[in-house]
């Protein structure tokens, strides 16, 4: 049996649905085997059994359509991202929520642009579960700008005030 | 219905809220800590408050960061896995009821 004859059986055998063959000669012996498809994993019950809640007989369930478009937001500016001017001090808010500028309503404000604080002077309120949050100016300083308006909510980390720290 | 919600999580369990939010026509709210700023929920969601410096302990897990976030947004409900803020949210609508 030449090389051509062998590929011509070996492409026979290939096309039919034989698992294994064997072909023994004189001094020649063949054998083809297909390499079987493996069984496919079968599920385990607890996968198959359908799952069962206390909402799922009066909620539809949940099943996503395909994805909706997930637009993503152009990023937004982040509030005093910038760096300040030479010489300028940033001051932040160390917590979530409603800034305000004025002990109460109708008071004159804690702090004006151009006005000078003391380390420990109340410089806004920053109003969190109900609780007014003192916030304090952390070295003597001249205010030089105020970026938040009154009754405005302020992330953490948001830049209140701009100070130039004064040589106590 | 809610009209919009706060999502005190991250990753792939927020952007899976999310996910479901927009299919149902949900606004949501995303929180996250300085160090997650460009986290895929914050990309997503329709706002985004920063709650607090990376360690978990004083951002994800401060309930009152977590529920300033939802009052200043406007949110009506939080999804959360964590039971503590959860519980928390649920008296939310009373408290947002009593400061307005």
């Amino acid at each position: 049996m030449d090389g051509k004859e062998l590929r011509e059986l070996i492409d026979l055998i290939s096309k039919s649905n034989f698992v294994t063959f064997e072909l023994e000669r004189e001094g020649f012996k063949l054998k083809l085997e297909r390499a079987r498809q493996r069984p496919r994993p079968r599920r385990s019950e607890n996968l198959q059994r359908p799952r069962t809640s206390r909402h799922s007989r009066s909620l539809p369930r949940y099943r996503p359509r395909g994805l909706p478009p997930l637009l993503l937001r152009p990023h937004r500016p982040r509030p005093g991202a910038e760096t300040p001017a030479t010489g300028l001090v940033d001051m932040r808010s160390p917590i979530v929520g409603t800034f305000y500028r004025q002990p109460g309503p109708g008071a004159p404000p804690f702090a004006e642009p151009g006005s000078k604080v003391r380390k420990g002077q109340v410089l806004c309120i920053i109003e969190a579960m109900k609780l007014m949050n003192e916030i304090e100016a952390e070295m003597d300083a001249e205010v030089v700008e105020i970026l938040v308006a009154n009754g405005q909510p302020v992330e953490f980390g948001e830049v209140l005030f701009r100070l130039r720290p004064m040589a106590s | 219905m809610f009209r919009k919600i706060l999502i005190a999580n991250r990753g792939e369990i927020a952007l899976r809220v999310i996910l479901a939010c927009k299919e149902l026509g949900i606004k949501t709210v995303a929180v996250h800590s300085t160090a997650d700023v460009d986290a895929l929920h914050v990309k997503f969601a329709d706002e985004d408050v920063c709650i607090g410096p990376p360690a978990s302990r004083d951002s994800y897990l401060n309930i009152s960061a977590v529920l300033s976030a939802a009052e200043i947004t406007g949110a009506e409900a939080g999804a959360s896995r964590l039971r503590l803020p959860l519980r928390r949210m649920r008296t939310l609508p009373r408290s947002a009821a009593r400061s307005d």
